[in-house]
């Protein structure tokens, strides 16, 4: 109670510097759930957002994988939707204007087969307005060249992260995958690369068959698994990541409520994405900021930022967080 | 986004009626339009239901709800006070014809759901309504008694001929074509697959119109996923979908070859021959 009192008198600060991005709250939405920002504008003010990280994003247009390209699995969602974008050129031409009135910071998540085109991207998108920051995509998991072939192999990681380096002055995120054994090793690679932050996890490598007909119930055969059924695993790789690295941390795998996304933050993410949960609720975003500032005020901690990392190992958990 | 549920009821076996007090969705909604409703507390995705009817005096809209696994069971068994959470009216219905000419709906099992809203609102403009419907079983068949008291002539046949007679919908469209009646403006088809390509052929053939309503899973509903793309925005590859401008409004451009998202770009299309 004394805390819902002290709210009163001061609000809680949600806004988060990251990679020199000043985002107006820490819940942004995740890439390839949220289209190119305004799809969900007749439901929601995509305004109220933290951030906005639209469709991976091709060189040239990709029709995507065949139908079906959904699946709901006992709390999980397979996709494979296989990078259905209209091209770096249209989201140039039409999709990015029309979200710069927003105001909003816009990270581009782009999609390579291979280096070159990776830098290609980094290039064009540089100086658009309202771009923000690249979200590279090293872990796409349904399509065949590029994606998850890059982002499981360290050197690799290093070697693309400090190409696109030298190719923009946009922050990077680097986007990795969880379908690896060690993930603190390819984190190690990007940041080292000269990644300006580190977007965990993508999508974990799945599949599902339909038993009535003894098919494959995607198109593509697997998928990736989004979700809470993996946000454990997500919420493990974030925590080990954060006691390897410097750079901040996006972190998203089954954020569905509050209480998920501070889970993200408190191992260790300064930021965290909501995908999947759009789904069950288009509502969820907001009302995963509404709870993450209702946390905040019922215990008196002036700044979300606080609570970044209090669960790793050495700090003083959410009693850390009320003292500053 | 949250609607409460009005009344609930059997229309026969595995199949309810859910009305919903839903009154922004009731005064926008168009027919072949669709909601994206919650299908239980652990369901990860809403899922797509035509809307069937709607009264804009009590702002409610109705569902049919053909049970089929866990989401439909829910959303069936839904009873009156209950809230559930709800987004739409999404997509882009049909193209409806002039006020008081004639159409042809054609709709198998639960696919006639869209049609009956439809077939409503084609009636209080006046024109003549004529109803192929088609299930395997008489259970299967959705609608006969609503269309028949609404003034539309009716035809049904089901695979094991326990209603109307045996065969399937397309030989009754068949029959109709040959009868050398009035022909309709527009031919209105949704059902499985294999029947909207077979409907449409035979549509095209005659040169008559044809417009359908597809399925895909869907996720999101607004465009936002490309979970519900068709990436060659064929319904066959003879057939290709063309976009439906808006309701009341000529065929719009577009569609025929590239990529469709079906919550988005449909769920009701033109057909074209491709
Ligand atoms: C535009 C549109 C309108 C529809 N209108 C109606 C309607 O008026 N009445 C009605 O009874 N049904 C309608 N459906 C189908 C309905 O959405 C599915 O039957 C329902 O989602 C099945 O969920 P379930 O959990 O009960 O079954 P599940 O066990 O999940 O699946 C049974 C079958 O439903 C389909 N399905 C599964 N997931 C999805 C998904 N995310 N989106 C769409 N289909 C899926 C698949 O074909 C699957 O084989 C419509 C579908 C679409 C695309
Ligand atoms: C339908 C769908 C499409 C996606 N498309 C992309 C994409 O284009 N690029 C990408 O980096 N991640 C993509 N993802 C992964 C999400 O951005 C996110 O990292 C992942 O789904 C885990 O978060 P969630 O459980 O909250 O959805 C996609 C996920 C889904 C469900
Ligand atoms: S269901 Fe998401 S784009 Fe159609």
């Amino acid at each position: 109670m004394t805390g819902r009192r002290r709210a009163a008198t001061g609000g809680v600060d949600l806004g988060v510097t990251a990679a020199g991005i000043r985002f107006p709250n820490p819940v942004l939405v995740a890439s390839g759930t949220f289209g190119y920002g305004l799809d969900y504008t007749g439901i929601f003010d995509p305004g109220r957002l933290g951030g906005i990280i639209v469709k991976g994003t091709t060189l040239a247009p990709r029709a995507g994988n065949p139908a079906p390209r959904l699946c709901e699995t006992p709390a999980g969602l397979l996709n494979a939707v296989g990078l259905e974008n209209p091209g770096v050129e249209a989201v140039i031409a039409h999709h990015l204007p029309a979200l710069a009135p927003l105001g909003l910071p816009v990270l581009v998540n782009i999609a390579g087969e291979n280096e070159a085109e990776y830098e290609k991207l980094a290039e064009r998108l540089t100086g658009q307005p309202g771009v923000r920051a690249l979200e590279v995509n090293l872990s796409c998991p349904n399509v065949r060249k590029g994606g998850m072939a890059f982002g499981t192999d360290p050197a690799a990681v290093e070697r693309l992260t400090r190409r696109l380096r030298k190719r923009t002055n946009l922050p990077l995120f680097v986007k990795l995958s969880p379908n690896v054994t060690d993930v603190v090793e390819i984190a190690r690679a990007a940041e080292a690369g000269g990644a300006d932050g580190l977007s965990l996890v993508n999508t974990l490598l799945g599949m599902a068959i339909e038993v009535e007909t003894g098919r494959p119930a995607l198109g593509n055969v697997t998928g990736g698994l989004s979700g809470p059924a993996i946000r454990p695993v997500a919420v493990r790789m974030v925590y080990q990541v954060a006691q390897a690295v410097k750079v901040p941390i996006l972190g998203s795998g089954g954020i569905s409520t509050s209480s998920d996304a501070l889970e993200f933050l408190m191992a260790g993410a300064s930021l965290v994405a909501v995908g999947t949960a759009l789904f069950a609720d288009p509502l969820s975003p907001l009302k995963i900021i509404a709870g993450l500032e209702e946390f905040c005020r019922d215990r008196g901690i002036r700044r979300v930022d606080r609570l970044t990392g209090v669960a790793l190992p050495g700090r003083g958990g959410v009693a850390e967080a009320c003292r500053g | 986004m949250a609607a409460v549920i009005r009344e609930a009821a059997a229309l026969g076996p595995g199949l309810r009626a859910v009305w919903l007090e839903a009154p922004e969705a009731a005064q926008a909604a168009v027919p072949g339009q669709f909601v994206m409703v919650e299908g239980g507390p652990r369901r990860i995705t809403r899922r797509p239901f035509s809307v069937s009817g709607i009264d804009r005096e009590q702002g409610l809209i109705r569902l049919l709800v053909r049970v089929v696994g866990p989401a439909s069971a829910w959303v069936g068994g839904l009873s009156p006070g209950q809230p559930v959470g709800l987004h739409g009216p999404l997509g882009r219905g049909f193209t409806l014809p002039p006020a008081g000419a004639c159409a042809w709906v054609v709709g198998g099992g639960v696919g006639t759901a869209p049609l009956l809203f439809l077939a409503a609102e084609l009636r209080r403009a006046g024109g003549a309504v004529w109803a192929a419907l088609g299930g395997r079983t008489a259970d299967e068949v959705v609608g006969a008694d609503e269309l028949k008291r609404s003034g539309a002539g009716v035809a049904v046949a089901t695979e094991d001929g326990s209603a109307g007679e045996r065969g399937l919908v397309t030989t009754l469209v068949e029959r109709r074509l040959a009868g050398g009646g009035p022909p309709p403006a527009t031919v209105y088809a949704c059902g499985p697959r294999g029947m909207l390509v077979a409907v449409a052929r035979r549509a095209l053939e005659a040169g008559l119109r044809c417009q359908v309503s597809v399925e895909e899973r869907m996720a999101c509903g607004v465009g936002a996923c490309a979970g519900c793309t068709w990436p060659d925005g064929r319904l066959a590859p003879d057939l290709a979908l063309r976009r439906l401008a808006s309701s009341r409004e000529a065929p719009g451009e577009g569609g025929g070859g590239g990529p469709l998202r079906v919550c988005r770009d449909g769920p009701c299309f033109e057909v074209v021959r491709a």
